[in-house]
Parts: C-alpha cells; sequence; structure tokens
C-alpha cells in the first residue's frame, strides 16, 4: 500500500499550515518526502534561551508505519543544539524515532514536541559520549543505527 | 504524568510515557485555543490513527475497526499494514496506547494451522535434539577415548579381552570364515558392562586428578573390591590388573599427602635458608667492597634438596599410583605467587589440566616402554614357559609403573625448580642502564 504515507502526510501537512503549537513553525513542504521545520525552546533554559534550530524530516513510503528520519540541520542562524542526545552533525538519539520506539501515532507534529521537551530538560552542556568518532566515522542513516540508550540520567 | 513537567528522560528512554502525543500537548500547557492536530476530530467523526483521515460517524465506514478498549481506531487497511509492519520486526501486536494485546482473526485454514502447529513443536524440540546430537557425540568420543586409553595402557590385546569377554576374535573369525560355524548370526559375546564403561573412564581420569577425589574414590574402589571383583581374597603376587586399579586411590591419596607435608616442610625450610642468605648478602654489601651481591647463591646449597626429593621418589617408585601430586605442586605454586611472585600467573589453567589428564595413558604408555628397554629382558618380558612372575611382564604393569615414575620424576623437578626460584632470589638486582653506568 504504497499510497498510505503521501494521504496522510498531505492531511498532516494541511493541519500544521494551519495551526502548530508555540515554538514550531513550518519552514517548508515542497514536497512529501522531505520537510523542514523550526523549533525553539520556550522556557529559559539558558543552554538554549534565544536560539531557533532548523530540523529536517525525510519521509519514507512507508510512513507512519515507518518513522520518519529526523535530524538536525546546521545553517548560518540554525546551530545544532547541545544536548548528549544530540550529535553534532544533527543525528538525534531518540528512541521515539527509532523503528523500536515509533508507532503510528506519533506524527510530525509530536515528533517535534518531544524534541522541545526534550532540550527543555537538558541541563548537560555536552555531546554524547564518543561523538567526535561518530561524526567522523559513521556512513550509516539514523535510522539504522543501534543507539544504545543506556544513559537514564539525562 | 499528566501532572509533572515532561523530561527528556520521558522522552527519550521510555515509550510508554512519551508515545501519545496529545499527553505531551497537556503537560505543556500549551496556551494556543487552536485545536492541535492531535487533538481528535471534528465533532461527528473519526479518525483513523495511522492515516489520520476523518471518517462520518454515521454511519462508520464498513472497514472500520477499533482494536482496543481505548481510543485507537482506524481503517482495516490501515491497520493490517501496521500489524504486519510488526510482525515483520518481530514485535507483539498491541495497542501503541494503552498495550493492550491485539487479536488478530484469520479464516480457519487447516494448512495453515497445521503449519503454525509444527513450527511451535519443532521450536520446542530443537533444543531438545541438539541437545541430544550433542550429548551422543560427547558419548561416543568419550567411548573411543577410554578404548583409546586402556589401548595405549595396557594394550590392543587386552582391550579386546576387555570389550569381548576372552574370546580369542582372530580364532573366531577365521573359525566362521571356515564355515565351520553353521548359525551366522553369533556375534563374538560382547561385555556390555565393559562397553558401558568405555564413556566413564575420561571422566574417571580427571575426577581422579581433582584435588580430594579420595573422598569419591577410596569407597568406590572399596565397593568395587567388594561387589564386583569376585576374585579369590587372597593377594597373590603378581596382582592382577584389577586387583591393582582397585587399589590405586589409595596409594594415590597417600602419595599426594606424603607430597603435599613433604614438599611444604622444605618449602619452609628453604625460604629460611634463603631469608638468610638475603641477609647476609646485605651484611656483606655494606662492607666496602661490594662483590658478593652479584654471586649466585652458595653451590653446596644447591645439591641439597635434589637427595632429598630423590629420596622422597625412591621410596614411593614402586607403590606409587598417583595423579594427585602436581595438583599439589600446582597449588603451592600458586600460594608461592601470591606471597612472594616468583612466578607469571598460571594462564589456562584448566585447559592445561584437562589436556594432561587426556594424555596421561599415552605418557603411561611411553614411559612403560622406556622402562622395558632400559630393564633387562629378565623382568620386562614374558618366562618362555610358566606363569608371569612380575608386574613388569605385562604391558599393563609396565605402563603402571612408567606412569608413576613419571609423577613422581616430575613431581621431583618441580621441587627443584621450586627451590632454585626460592634460592635465586637472593641473587635478584635490578640493572643499571647503560647509559648511566658510562656516565659515571
Amino acid at each position: 500500500m504504497a499510497g498510505l504515507g503521501p494521504k496522510r502526510l498531505g492531511k498532516e501537512l494541511t493541519k500544521i499550515s494551519n495551526s502548530l503549537p508555540p515554538g514550531i513553525a513550518l519552514v517548508s513542504a515542497d514536497d512529501l518526502e522531505e520537510w523542514f521545520l523550526d523549533i525553539q525552546v520556550l522556557d529559559q533554559n539558558p543552554l538554549y534561551a534565544g536560539q531557533t534550530y532548523r530540523l529536517k524530516f525525510k519521509f519514507s513510503n512507508a510512513y507512519p508505519i515507518e518513522p520518519p528520519e529526523v535530524t538536525f540541520v546546521k545553517l548560518e542562524d540554525r546551530p545544532i543544539p547541545m544536548h548528549p542526545h544530540i550529535y553534532s552533525n544533527g543525528i538525534i538519539c531518540l528512541d521515539l524515532l527509532g523503528t523500536q520506539g515509533w508507532s503510528p501515532v506519533q506524527n510530525v507534529e509530536s515528533v517535534c514536541m518531544s524534541l522541545q521537551s526534550m532540550l527543555t530538560g537538558n541541563t548537560r552542556n555536552e555531546r554524547p559520549p564518543g561523538d567526535e568518532d561518530f561524526v567522523r566515522g559513521n556512513r550509516l542513516r539514523p535510522r539504522d543505527i543501534d543507539f544504545y540508550y543506556h544513559d537514564n540520567d539525562v | 504524568m499528566m501532572d509533572s513537567p515532561p523530561s527528556p528522560v520521558e522522552a527519550s528512554n521510555d515509550v510508554d510515557k512519551a508515545a501519545p502525543a496529545p499527553q505531551i500537548l497537556d503537560t505543556r500547557h500549551n496556551p494556543d485555543p487552536e485545536p492541535a492536530l492531535t487533538s481528535g476530530p471534528p465533532p461527528g467523526t473519526r479518525r483513523c490513527f495511522i492515516c489520520l483521515v476523518d471518517e462520518p460517524e454515521d454511519p462508520l465506514p464498513p472497514d472500520w475497526r477499533m482494536p482496543c478498549t481505548c481510543t485507537l481506531e482506524g481503517h482495516q487497511e490501515c491497520l493490517l499494514n501496521w500489524v504486519a509492519d510488526l510482525e515483520a520486526q518481530g514485535k507483539e501486536i498491541k495497542c501503541t496506547i494503552c498495550k493492550t494485546p491485539i487479536t488478530v482473526t484469520e479464516r480457519q485454514d487447516i494448512a495453515v494451522q497445521l503449519s503454525n502447529y509444527m513450527n511451535e513443536r519443532f521450536s520446542d524440540w530443537s533444543p531438545k535434539i541438539l541437545l541430544g546430537f550433542l550429548t551422543s557425540s560427547a558419548l561416543v568420543s568419550s567411548s573411543i577415548y577410554g578404548a583409546k586409553a586402556i589401548d595405549w595402557f595396557a594394550g590392543p590385546d587386552a582391550l579386546t579381552d576387555f570389550l569381548l569377554n576372552g574370546v580369542d576374535v582372530a580364532a573366531f573369525v577365521a573359525m566362521r570364515q571356515g564355515g565351520q560355524i553353521q548359525d551366522r548370526n553369533r556375534e563374538p559375546p560382547i561385555n556390555m558392562v565393559h562397553f558401558a564403561v568405555l564413556p566413564l573412564i575420561a571422566p574417571a581420569l580427571i575426577l581422579s586428578r581433582l584435588p580430594q577425589s579420595e573422598v569419591i574414590l577410596i569407597p568406590a574402589s572399596i565397593l568395587y573390591t567388594k561387589l564386583i571383583d569376585q576374585s579369590d581374597e587372597d593377594f597373590n603376587w603378581p596382582p592382577t590388573i584389577q586387583r591393582t586399579l582397585s587399589l590405586y586411590p589409595i596409594i594415590q591419596a597417600t602419595y599426594g599427602h606424603l607430597h603435599k607435608t613433604l614438599s611444604r616442610n622444605l618449602e619452609k625450610r628453604w625460604k629460611a635458608r634463603a631469608r638468610k642468605q638475603l641477609e647476609q648478602a646485605a651484611a656483606v654489601a655494606e662492607q666496602p667492597p661490594p662483590a658478593a651481591t652479584e654471586q649466585p647463591p652458595p653451590a653446596a646449597a644447591e645439591d641439597h634438596p635434589e637427595p632429598a626429593a630423590r629420596e622422597m621418589g625412591g621410596l614411593h617408585v614402586f607403590f606409587n599410583v598417583q595423579f594427585g601430586g602436581e595438583e599439589e605442586v600446582n597449588d603451592n605454586i600458586a600460594v608461592a605467587n601470591r606471597r612472594n611472585r616468583i612466578r607469571d600467573p598460571e594462564e589456562n589453567m584448566i585447559f592445561k589440566y584437562l589436556a594432561g589428564t587426556l594424555v596421561w595413558p599415552g605418557v603411561c604408555y611411553g614411559l612403560g616402554e622406556l622402562l622395558r628397554l632400559a630393564l633387562p629382558a629378565r623382568f620386562v618380558s614374558r618366562p618362555a614357559a610358566g606363569p608371569i612372575t612380575g608386574i613388569l611382564q605385562q604391558r599393563w604393569g609396565r605402563s603402571l609403573v612408567g606412569g608413576c615414575l613419571f609423577v613422581v620424576l616430575k613431581d621431583a623437578f618441580y621441587l627443584w625448580v621450586k627451590y632454585r626460584k626460592t634460592m635465586n632470589r637472593a641473587s635478584r638486582h635490578i640493572k643499571n642502564a647503560r647509559g648511566l653506568n658510562s656516565r659515571r
């Protein structure tokens, strides 16, 4: 059933073009494969205050059965947020976005909100352990990486 | 969860809590009055949770499914797609919101049911089948080893005797080929008890080298003598192989304890002597000419332990049948390691130990053959006429004595090595780097 993704994405796009929660903005959705959204952290977390971050969503045909590929994108005015689960190349370690944690009840908006709250609650100004090696060596797509969800204190 | 602000722990580590988007929305106390995407369909409609298409409530489309008591609902096709994906990943099929299992039914089909049943059965059986294979292959190889061990130790004829109740196989086969035996189905009388014993030989050898093995082996051998060994009670010379082997554990244990005591005492004495030497060396070093520190320990001291060890070996050489001695040595070495760090830590102890045990019958045979070559023929070959007069005239006897000799010599050698190590510690010193020396 190849038509499922486009149909659902069309629905989602209609919806988020009209309204989005505060701190989340649609930047572009030129087709049904790749969307860009901006997110901000609304409270006064000093790590993220005043910053805007650019998210890239890539959808496969099997969306929403399969998770979208969500990464932060680095631009001149859009840094990669500092977080122990976000690598400096923008890859996000969030089990919601892996095949294990994903479920079709999630959608673009809920993913954005999860990322917002993931940043809101963080107090550690650091990258994941092994960030440099990972950024240099990784050739896998984010969804194929087996992240090891180990640190429960972040 | 609804009252506390979400933290990334929940978002990143806990699907259960992070999954339903509406909850996250609520916890953020969203001031936006507009209904969010996930806040629910317009009144009078239901929304498929997968394709997000809103369908009129009255009437619902014919393929609308509500698989769970909670709010999960959607088109049959969407849901089936999702279920197929879950199945492909080997995940459980349950509601993503409340985790209640979702039931998928399909048409009753005998072929499918049969296949499922067989699959289930087979996955039950497969570990048992594999275990069976492993067990039987262990049994077979251990039997082959047992036969080989007897072959080495006592010779091929003894092996045939052991397994076939002493029938002359060559004659039997010749007779059968000559057609003198009409009944072609008759087989040589196989001793099934002895066949059953074969696979136990390797475990018994291993057991016999364990420390404190005599706790099991001595009662077992006494039991054997009382119950199974029906030969006459008088002790004849030369003893039978059964009688000798049933005495074996007692002798082994005796030797083991003697060796342990002896080596412990010797070591204590050597350590004292080494300490004295160190003190002497230190005293000499304080004198102006520092020559004595480089000297090896006095030659006189080196000669002492060897006679001691030899004496011990000589005492038992004809009676000892033991595997236990080496354990004691190793134990003591381990102790010495900890205390004095004389030796590198023993690595792969267990493998060395097992391999050593399993080649043991071969070693016995080798030493037995050496005995045969070394001793006068009168002792080591059968008399041309009359009964056997000595234990060494049979292969098993030579192997036995050879094995004992080996153990005793080996123990003596290890003791000797330990002695040397203890003594050499007095002469240890750190070497100066050459560059420093030349600068001086």
